[in-house]
């Protein structure tokens, strides 16, 4: 027979949200540590949706309902993780830039992130560079997330790394870029950390930034 | 009509153009500005039309247009064209959607999503929606003052899902596509259905009938012609895309003779294969998104279009680089270009008509 925290994993990637709330409230009855839930089931989950996505086994609305499962089952375990004390990886602020109300690409990323076990602080759209900056002191973020869909919009995200180094935080944060129209080359000219082509390589990337 | 030689001839080649036949060239749609005449730049934006039509202005925008119709030549298949268009989500305010035009912007908003599920979508199309009546009645006054000196377009609809997109958001429309694909299924066919209906007054209105059909890409043709797209696809798999995507453009391709597939970003290749498939679409007009080079560097992509027997439609491709082009079926090609003067657009007319003589 399939473990429950198999069964929890399962389900999320089939964004069978009720079933996933129902399974993570089970197995806490049953006495598993909410850590482990949280790890083997609902991140576990995750990480496959988001490896599938990478390769183009599954699509946007996929990937949508299945972090909308474990938004679900994560509601479950917040307080009783709270608790026993545990801490997430560490702390994301997300945005779309200034100008743009693209949000889906960000959506995901955000998702992908908590799907890591981060925290992720998201600052919705249409996002002014000053505002990331802000929010990465005021809740000690270490990484700074722009995502920008329009070429007109993409240039905040320049702005977002002056207004970093004018804050003197650019040593203590890492700002990724990200968003169709971004790439590689116009992540080193305006001198950001990161760019990676999906969500899933971002919130691979985020942990690596927030474990060094 | 303005500016133009000889229509009948150019009448002739957009024949030609949907038949898939060699004229001795690709084709061209060349346009440049008049010698001695210059124009004061008008304010075009969907914006001024939409805020000017609310006040019930529906001509200020054409007679600017006229102005500047007059100013341009028209050169290989170019025909002067009209947009009477009010934003690029009218569908969607067809079925109840608020349009907010905020002066100094580009473009027009939909206000925000009409509902969030798809269960709470009341979707019954009426001549009498208040937004509706002012896109026919820009239509209609274009086609007055045109008087055949120019055509005016049939509007550029953003139907099938993309309208759903906009009325429920397209995040709310791919939760949807997973939880209520029967109901989906519902709802798309009463738009889908609703398309012929939509087109034909259009077509009645655009007076139509009798100068021919034109649509955003500037594709002429003596019959039903329109650029059908579906943006939303870019989110969705193969398989959804077989369910939802395909039998929608089949609906809409049953109401017009002649079609030309908007293929919009990277993120819809997926679905190449079902649209290619698609008989009645002749041509394909593919835009490789935003931050992606340009079609010319696609050229793998555009062969594999042609080879499939459809045209390809490109409009970023410069004077120089049309004429050196050695890859491209000129039979299957469609190049949109606009050149800075009269000498320039005769001199590539004649340097294009010796390349292939
Ligand atoms: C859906 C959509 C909309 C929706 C957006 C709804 C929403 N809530 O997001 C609506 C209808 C509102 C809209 C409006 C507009 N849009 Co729009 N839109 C699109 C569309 C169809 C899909 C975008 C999308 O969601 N893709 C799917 C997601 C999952 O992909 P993604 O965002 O790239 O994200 C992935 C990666 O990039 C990465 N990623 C994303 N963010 C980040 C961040 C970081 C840090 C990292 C590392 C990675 C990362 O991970 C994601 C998942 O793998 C595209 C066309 C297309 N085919 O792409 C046009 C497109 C982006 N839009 C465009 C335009 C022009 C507009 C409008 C100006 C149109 C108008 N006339 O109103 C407005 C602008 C609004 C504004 N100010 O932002 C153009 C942009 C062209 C350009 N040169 O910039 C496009 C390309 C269409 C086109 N071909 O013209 N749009």
């Amino acid at each position: 027979m399939m473990s429950i925290l198999a069964e929890i994993s399962e389900n999320l990637q089939k964004g069978k949200a009720k079933i996933v709330k129902e399974l993570v409230q089970k197995a806490l009855d049953e006495g598993f540590a909410p850590e482990q839930i949280l790890n083997e089931g609902l991140l576990h989950g995750m990480g496959i949706v988001g490896e599938k996505f990478k390769n183009n086994e599954v699509y946007v609305p996929e990937v949508l309902v299945a972090a909308r499962a474990m938004s679900m089952g994560a509601q479950i375990l917040k307080p009783v993780l709270a608790e026993a004390g545990v801490k997430a990886t560490g702390k994301v602020c997300i945005g779309t830039v200034q100008g743009d109300l693209h949000d889906i690409g960000k959506n995901l990323v955000k998702m992908m992130l908590e799907g890591k076990g981060l925290e992720v602080v998201d600052l919705g759209t249409d996002v002014p560079a000053e505002t990331f900056v802000q929010t990465a002191i005021e809740q000690n973020c270490q990484v700074i997330c722009c995502s920008a869909l329009l070429t007109t919009t993409m240039n905040v995200m320049a702005d977002v790394v002056k207004a970093a180094e004018a804050a003197g935080i650019r040593d203590k944060v890492k700002i990724m870029v990200g968003g169709a129209p971004v790439n590689q080359e116009f992540c080193d000219l305006i001198g950001a950390d990161c760019y990676t082509v999906d969500a899933a390589s971002a919130a691979d990337a985020a942990v690596a930034f927030c474990k060094a | 009509m303005y500016n133009v030689k000889d229509l009948e001839a150019v009448k002739k080649n957009w024949r030609s153009f949907w038949n898939h036949e060699f004229i001795g060239r690709p084709y061209v749609l060349v346009t440049a500005p008049k010698n001695g005449v210059t124009v004061e730049k008008k304010d075009e934006t969907y914006v001024k039309k939409l805020n000017d039509a609310r006040r019930g202005d529906f001509t200020s925008a054409v007679n600017d247009f006229v102005e500047k119709a007059k100013a341009t030549m028209h050169y290989g298949e170019s025909l002067p064209h009209y947009k009477a268009d009010l934003c690029p989500d009218q569908y969607a305010a067809f079925y109840g959607a608020e349009v907010e035009g905020r002066e100094g912007e580009y473009t027009t908003w939909i206000k925000e999503p009409v509902a969030e599920e798809l269960c709470d979508l009341d979707l019954k199309f009426d001549r009498n929606n208040a937004f509706f009546q002012m896109v026919e009645k820009s239509v209609r006054t274009a086609a007055e003052i045109a008087d055949g000196n120019f055509i005016v377009h049939v509007p550029d609809y953003h139907s099938n899902l993309d309208t759903l997109s906009a009325l429920l958001s397209p995040q709310n429309l791919c939760y949807e596509l997973m939880d209520n694909p029967e109901l989906l299924e519902e709802k798309l066919a009463i738009i889908n259905n609703d398309f012929d209906k939509i087109y034909k007054i259009f077509y009645e209105a655009g007076n139509m009938k009798q100068t021919g059909t034109l649509s955003w890409l500037n594709a002429y043709c003596e019959e039903k012609m329109s650029v059908i797209q579906c943006d939303f696809s870019c989110m969705m798999s193969p398989e959804q895309g077989k369910q939802f995507v395909i039998p929608s453009i089949e609906k809409e391709l049953e109401t017009i003779d002649r079609a030309i597939y908007h293929y919009d970003g990277k993120m819809a290749l997926c679905h190449f294969d079902n649209i290619m498939a698609l008989d009645r679409l002749n041509c394909i007009q593919w835009t490789p998104g935003a931050g992606q080079k340009r079609t010319i560097y696609w050229m793998d992509l555009l062969k594999k279009i042609q080879a499939g027997g459809k045209s390809v439609w490109l409009r970023d491709w410069t004077a120089e680089e049309i004429l050196a082009d050695k890859e491209l079926d000129p039979a299957l090609t469609a190049f949109v270009l606009h050149l800075n003067s009269e000498d320039e657009a005769e001199d590539f007319m004649e340097k294009l008509e010796k390349k292939y003589r």
